[in-house]
C-alpha cells in the first residue's frame, strides 16, 4: 500500500483531504517539512486559497526543489485544484504569479461574464475511465475561478468539463482541477485509484 | 450552469435545530449524524450555519464535522473574524466558509477575501422586509440592521457568492420574498427560505443555488425527487 504525504501550505482544505486519503491508506501525513514527506511514496499538492498567498507559503517552505526531485525519481505528484495550476508556467490570478513549469500552458480567467465570478459545483468530466471510474463522463464538484482553456492539440493526456481542462497526465503527474475529496463516490473512485495504482 | 441542491443545516450553542421564522427552534439530532445523513443522500453542498453563545471559533462542533468524514463540499459559517480563523476552519474538513458579521468591516472582508480566494467565500445575508424596508441580519449583536447603499455597493462590488435567507419566511415552503433580488441582479446568488413550493420561479441565471433547511434531511428521497422535477439542479443519477 502506498503512503501519501500532503504538502501542508497553509489555506488548503488540509482536513477534507486528510480525512478521504485516511479512508485508502492508513500512512498519510500532513506536514510542510521535507524530511517528513521524503518519507512518503506520493505527494499530494492541495489547493484552496488565493495563488498569491500560495505562491508566498510555497516559497517560505522551500518545496519547490523538493517537489520536482520527487517527480524525477519516479515518485508519484497529485496536485488538486489551485496545485494543480501550479504545474503550469504561470497563473494570471494576484497580477500574476509562476509555476513548477511541468506543463508551459497559463492558467486564466476562466469567467467573464457577469452573472459568474467562480465556477462553482458539479460539472461532467470527460474520459474519467482514465481516472479508474466505470463511465467515461462523470460528475465532480469544481470551485475555481481561474483556469486552464482546453484549446486544439495543446494537450495530450486529459479530460475536460466544458472546454476547461479538468485532468491532466503526464508519466507521474496527475493534475485535478475538480476537488476528488469532495465529489462523493466518484472522487473515492478517483482517489483510490490514483493512490494504488 | 445547473443550479446546487444545498442542505442548509442550523446550529446553536453545539445543537443542531430546525427552525421556523429564523427563530422558533426544534431539536434535530447531532451534527455528525445529520451531516452523514446528507452525504448519504448527496446534496450538492451542505451549509452549517453555527451560532454560538462563546465569541470564538466552535471547536467542539469543527470536531465534530472533521469526525464525520462527509465526501460532500462543506461551507461552514459562525465566528470567523480573521485570515488565521480560516486557516484554522480549513483544517477541520470545512471546504468553503461564509461570513456574515465580517461584511460589515471592508478591511476585515477583503482580508479573508485575500487569503481564501472569491471562490472560498460566501456572504450570508439574512433578510426581512417589513413595509417596503430591507433589513439585514448581524450576527455578532444578533440585531436587524437597515439596509444602506454604501454596505450594498461593497457587497455587491466583492462579486462572491451572496446567500439570501428570508427569515420571514424561513422554516415555510413559499414566501420568499422576490423584491430582493432587485438589488442583487448581477450577484451570484444562493436563496433559502420559503423557496420549495415556487421553486421554479426562481430559475434565474444569477440564481447559483437553493439551500433547503429541514426537508432534505427528514423526508425520504426528497433531494431525489427535487431533482428530478425541477432540471435546473444537477441530476448526479444517485443510488442510495
Amino acid at each position: 500500500m502506498n503512503s501519501v504525504g500532503i504538502i501542508d501550505l497553509g489555506y488548503g482544505n488540509l482536513g477534507s483531504l486528510y480525512n478521504a486519503i485516511s479512508e485508502i491508506t492508513y500512512n498519510v501525513v500532513v506536514s510542510q517539512q521535507y524530511k517528513v514527506l521524503k518519507k512518503y511514496d506520493i505527494l499530494i499538492l492541495p489547493g484552496v486559497g488565493s495563488a498569491g498567498v500560495f505562491a508566498k507559503n510555497f516559497k517560505k517552505t522551500g518545496l519547490k526543489n523538493f517537489i520536482l526531485q520527487h517527480t524525477q525519481n519516479n515518485k508519484q505528484l497529485i496536485a488538486i485544484c489551485l496545485g494543480f495550476h501550479f504545474l503550469f508556467s504561470f497563473t494570471t490570478e494576484d497580477g500574476g504569479v509562476e509555476g513548477l513549469n511541468i506543463f508551459p500552458q497559463k492558467v486564466t480567467k476562466i469567467l467573464n461574464r457577469s452573472h459568474y465570478s467562480s465556477r462553482t459545483g458539479w460539472f461532467k468530466v470527460s474520459k474519467t475511465r482514465q481516472l479508474g471510474i466505470k463511465n467515461n463522463s462523470s460528475f465532480f464538484y469544481f470551485n475555481n475561478s481561474y483556469g486552464i482553456k482546453v484549446e486544439k492539440n495543446n494537450f495530450k493526456n486529459f479530460g475536460s468539463s466544458s472546454s476547461i481542462l479538468a485532468w491532466i497526465k503526464k508519466n507521474n503527474i496527475v493534475g485535478l482541477q475538480f476537488h476528488p475529496e469532495k465529489s462523493q463516490l466518484n472522487g473515492k473512485i478517483v482517489l483510490n485509484y490514483l493512490v494504488n495504482r | 450552469m445547473k443550479k446546487r441542491l444545498i442542505a442548509s443545516v442550523f446550529i446553536f450553542n453545539d445543537k443542531c435545530y430546525q427552525t421556523i421564522s429564523y427563530n422558533n427552534y426544534r431539536p434535530l439530532g447531532d451534527i455528525k449524524n445529520i451531516l452523514q445523513i446528507l452525504d448519504r443522500h448527496q446534496v450538492d453542498e451542505i451549509f452549517i450555519l453555527d451560532r454560538n453563545k462563546n465569541k470564538g471559533l466552535n471547536l467542539i462542533i469543527l470536531e465534530k464535522i472533521r469526525t464525520s468524514k462527509v465526501f460532500t463540499p462543506i461551507i461552514y459559517s459562525g465566528a470567523i473574524k480573521t485570515c488565521q480563523d480560516v486557516k484554522e476552519i480549513l483544517k477541520y474538513g470545512v471546504d468553503r466558509i461564509a461570513i456574515n458579521s465580517s461584511l460589515w468591516d471592508e478591511k476585515k472582508t477583503l482580508d479573508i477575501i485575500g487569503a481564501i480566494g472569491k471562490q472560498g467565500v460566501i456572504g450570508v445575508l439574512p433578510f426581512k422586509i417589513i413595509n417596503n424596508e430591507i433589513f439585514f441580519f448581524y450576527s455578532q449583536d444578533r440585531i436587524f440592521k437597515k439596509l444602506d447603499s454604501i454596505f450594498l455597493d461593497f457587497i455587491r462590488n466583492l462579486k462572491i457568492e451572496i446567500l439570501l435567507i428570508d427569515t420571514l419566511a424561513d422554516g415555510f415552503l413559499k414566501g420568499f420574498n422576490i423584491k430582493i433580488l432587485n438589488y442583487f441582479n448581477s450577484s451570484q446568488l444562493i436563496l433559502q427560505g420559503g423557496v420549495l413550493s415556487e421553486i421554479q420561479k426562481f430559475n434565474k441565471k444569477n440564481i447559483v443555488g437553493i439551500a433547503v433547511e429541514n426537508r432534505l434531511l427528514w423526508k425520504e428521497h426528497y433531494a431525489i425527487n427535487l431533482r428530478s422535477k425541477n432540471n435546473f439542479f444537477i441530476n448526479k443519477n444517485i443510488n442510495l
